[in-house]
């Protein structure tokens, strides 16, 4: 089972106050958490981990996606995180997609994560 | 084969009726997206008749890897599994003692036991063990074995058929399209994103909302819609059609004015994004862009009867859509990328996995509105505009199977 810490990488700790909230580990997750919270959140969110993501992957390609430290995947969730809610922003200024089916109705499947964590 | 020819993108002319004539133009019946009896039709002569592609090879890598499918329309529970000899099988999930299953959802095993008597097959679907069998009267346990069901493999997908004999093989069902994809890089490709719904709209009008590019600038006027329709091509129209017996072919472009946002910009930077267009992405993919046009975006693969193969550069993505009843209908997509190498890659694709469900989200809200209306009795019939031909052509090629299935035998 997974154990949230609140760690990430020396050098990012602007973005410590959206972790553990805003890091999951599947796009399930991450979507269900997007289409809950308010815009100005989100727009916060967006804000400070967009400008940060070229920085956040330089940092993250020293590792192997097979031996992630924890605060890196930490980082990396958050990064995913970031790619979660920019088409919220970018595209239809809204938490969930407008005129589209039902959240409930809709299903995200698991598909296998591409990279695993060592403590 | 008809000559690739490239469809000027705001002409006023109806250019595919023209290249396909058999078609017709007229209106067409509602009846087949609403009758259950032609939905008996359509599971008899057509989806038991048929090569259904139900899942990849990637899914049972290793030997003992298996992962079950129900075709609800046709009854039928089955277990693909790749056996103790490395090749991959097809079972009726169903224990030759008293029709049982012996396997559930997907997993790793040397043995399907029987949960109701524990009778053993081994992955080869040989059977192994019979509990008591001295009580048996006059067994031939050779004969018990797991009823195979017929499995052909393409480029990776597996494919099921229940009739006793396949009336064709599956490269002959394939035809001009598995040809047009023998050497697109399928196997390099691994699945990103899976997504599922069930939902009250009958399977072809389900199917329908993913082949045709005109419902973009409306449907999609919230996501992808600018990223497709412009000056160029305002109504998105496909800029390459090819439509075969019943296998159909199309391509999009575009658009060459689109801006992308600085999450796309990343994603393109790191890796590449979904709605970034073919520029920066110049490798030569065979089987793609028939017309080598220079905003190529992706190819629709209809292939006949439920499964549409949408195939780009760098990644491509499917549709299946198994009927369970005349109005409702099983969805399941997946996106298949090239596997990310660094967490930068893993962070691009991020990007493409969330916009391409989100437009789905998008694409699949119009279908139970759509069947709604049919099902109030309000229309006899629909018409198809000259740019849905290919959902014209589905219709055609359902019509076509059950018509010469139906006809008395000369």
């Amino acid at each position: 089972m997974r154990v949230l810490t609140n760690q990430l990488p020396e050098g990012f700790e602007d973005l410590l106050p959206f972790v553990p909230q805003w890091v999951f580990s599947t796009e399930r997750e991450r979507n269900a958490f997007r289409v809950q919270q308010p815009m100005r959140d989100l727009k916060a969110f967006y804000d400070a981990t967009l400008p940060r993501l070229d920085d956040i992957a330089t940092h993250l390609d020293r590792y192997p996606l097979d031996a992630m430290p924890r605060a890196a995947a930490n980082l990396l969730e958050l990064a995913l995180m970031s790619m979660e809610v920019a088409p919220a922003i970018e595209y239809y200024n809204s938490p969930d997609v407008p005129n589209s089916v039902e959240f409930e109705k809709f299903e995200i499947l698991s598909a296998p994560l591409r990279y695993q964590v060592v403590d | 084969m008809c000559a690739a020819r490239t469809i000027d993108l705001v002409t006023e002319a109806r250019l595919n009726a023209e290249r396909y004539p058999h078609l017709g133009t007229g209106p067409v019946s509602t009846q087949p997206f609403i009758s259950e009896e032609f939905l008996k039709l359509e599971c008899e002569h057509i989806f038991a008749k048929m090569w259904l592609m139900v899942g990849r090879t990637d899914q049972v890598p290793n030997k003992g890897d298996y992962f079950t499918k129900a075709v609800e329309c046709l009854n039928k529970r089955v277990i693909i599994a790749r056996g103790k000899d490395g090749e991959v099988r097809a079972f009726h999930n169903v224990c030759r003692h008293r029709g049982t299953h012996v396997a559930e959802g997907a997993g790793n095993c040397k043995y399907f036991t029987c949960r109701f008597h524990g009778w053993v097959y081994d992955t080869n679907g040989d059977i192994k063990q019979i509990p008591d069998e001295s009580q048996f009267h006059n067994l031939d346990k050779s004969t018990l074995n797991l009823r195979q069901v017929h499995c052909s493999i393409w480029k990776g997908f597996i494919f099921i058929n229940f009739a006793e004999q396949p009336r064709e093989s599956l490269t002959e069902q394939l035809a001009e399209t598995g040809e047009k994809l023998a050497d697109f890089p399928f196997e390099s490709m691994r699945v990103a994103g899976r997504w599922g719904a069930t939902l009250k709209a009958n399977w072809k009008l389900f199917q329908d909302a993913f082949q045709e590019g005109y419902h973009v600038q409306t449907v999609h006027a919230g996501t992808i819609g600018k990223y497709y329709t412009g000056q160029r091509n305002p109504n998105c129209r496909p800029y390459h059609l090819d439509l075969y017996e019943r296998n159909r072919g199309l391509s999009f472009s575009f658009n060459p004015e689109f801006e992308p946002h600085p999450s796309e910009l990343f994603a393109i930077r790191t890796g590449q994004s979904l709605s970034q267009g073919s520029e920066g992405l110049k490798q030569e993919v065979p089987g793609i862009n028939p017309d080598a046009d220079p905003y190529y975006s992706f190819d629709i693969n209809g292939i006949f009867p439920n499964w549409l193969l949408d195939t780009s550069i760098g990644f491509f993505f499917i549709h299946e859509f198994w009927p369970l009843d005349a109005i409702t209908t099983r969805w399941e997509a997946q996106l298949y990328f090239v596997p990310p190498q660094s967490a930068s890659q893993l962070m691009s694709q991020a990007q493409s996995i969330a916009l391409l469900r989100d437009a789905f989200r998008e694409d699949i809200a119009t279908s139970e509105g759509s069947q709604a209306g049919m099902l109030s009795g309000t229309l006899d019939t629909i018409d198809f505009a000259d740019t849905e031909i290919t959902c014209r052509h589905q219709y055609y090629a359902v019509m076509k199977m059950i018509e010469e299935a139906l006809a008395p035998h000369a």
